[in-house]
């Protein structure tokens, strides 16, 4: 029970109020922000439950995630934003593996990166909805504009971010396996 | 002649997809199935989205195909999954419908209010303007026929477009949005002319 406890209001629950806070932020989300919350939770956990340290979690819970926002938002979520659900979720993941190397004691890294990462997102909310609007500006083809990135070449780093960001966790995931 | 060329460039390109899946040690049927996946799900797509430049096309297409061979490291199912949702995403289907809102905002009528608001978001200004805006709403709503503060909201807050501000509230067309738009910005300009520091929005 005070496993549980601890890794719900260490892990579980901090991930959560990030991951929504991101999307809420980016997309600039003034309703269903609760049950937004409470259905990305439900999602984490029984994810976490089936897929337990393996890459099939993040796939499912961004899966889930994205068909979450679908049923709640229904036209105002695209395609553009499974990559927006997902840069999230590479930003945890690159700061816990930091964390992890850095600080030896893992309760304290743990501690220290979940404050962290929610002070750092109310700090730069107003720039995550600037970048995705930015994001989505490039996102289409616009012949009449000339631009710095073509729309093809975004979709492509895109693309190949998401699956080396997929690729890497996987890595982690054997890793953790084999530590313990 | 040219076709010729196309064609031989082509299958250089496709062969070397393959040499490189070969030399990552991926199995010839995973590399097989990732092509013909990608090569289905994209001639099958609406308006697939292509390089001008055939180099650059095939830099990408290597790079691309270089991140499903990874893919298949963890699971050649997800590889796979993967492939289709690439080919899906580099064509017309993945484009955002209301797009270009900086562009078609630099020739919107209300440019200057919008740019405003989004720079003053959350500030005095502009929460005392919605103040008097939801008033003019209770004097004016049933006369107008329009509820000013919800229009207000749904295109300067969540930057609707015309078509979601008609679904989302009683506007029958593009022309009553664009009245209670004119209403909204007159309204909000001359509350701006009273606040001497922030001056004149140009509508």
């Amino acid at each position: 029970m005070n496993n549980f406890l601890m890794s719900f209001f260490l892990g579980i629950l901090p991930d959560v109020i990030f991951l929504s806070l991101f999307i809420i932020f980016a997309k600039s989300i003034k309703t269903k922000r609760t049950i937004l919350f409470i259905l990305l939770l439900i999602d984490y956990i029984a994810t976490l439950i089936i897929y337990r340290y393996q890459t099939l979690f993040y796939i499912l819970f961004i899966i889930i995630e994205y068909i979450i926002l679908k049923i709640l938002y229904k036209k105002d979520i695209e395609l553009i934003d499974s990559f927006v659900i997902t840069f999230p979720f590479l930003i945890l993941f690159l700061t816990s593996c930091l964390y992890y190397f850095l600080i030896p004691n893992y309760m304290i890294a743990c501690i220290i990166h979940k404050i962290t990462l929610l002070l750092l997102i109310f700090l730069v909310k107003n720039k995550i909805n600037i970048a995705y609007k930015k994001y989505k500006h490039f996102w289409n083809r616009n012949k009449k504009e000339v631009r710095k990135i073509k729309s093809i070449t975004l979709r492509n780093i895109s693309l190949i971010l998401m699956y080396i960001f997929i690729f890497l966790s996987d890595l982690v995931c054997i890793y953790i396996m084999n530590v313990g | 002649m040219k076709n010729i060329k196309s064609r031989l460039f082509n299958i250089f390109e496709l062969m070397l997809i393959i040499i490189i899946g070969l030399s990552m040690k991926v199995p010839v049927q995973e590399i097989i199935f990732l092509l013909i996946i990608f090569m289905v799900v994209r001639k099958n797509s609406n308006n697939p989205m292509h390089y001008k430049s055939p180099y650059l096309c095939m830099l990408w297409t290597i790079l691309i195909f270089t991140s499903f061979y990874i893919l298949t490291y963890v699971n050649p199912i997800i590889a796979m999954l993967g492939a289709g949702f690439a080919a899906l995403v580099v064509t017309g289907n993945a484009d955002v419908n209301d797009t270009f809102m900086f562009s078609n905002d630099d020739e919107s009528k209300y440019r200057e209010m919008k740019k405003f608001i989004q720079e003053n978001r959350d500030t005095e200004i502009i929460k005392e303007y919605e103040k008097i805006i939801k008033i003019l709403n209770q004097k004016y709503e049933k006369r107008y026929k329009i509820d000013f503060y919800k229009v207000f909201i749904l295109e300067f807050y969540e930057r609707k477009t015309f078509k979601q501000i008609i679904e989302e509230t009683n506007l029958k067309d593009n022309k009553e949005v664009t009245k209670a738009l004119d209403i909204i910005s007159m309204s909000f300009n001359t509350y701006l002319q009273t606040k001497n520091e922030y001056g004149e929005i140009a509508i």
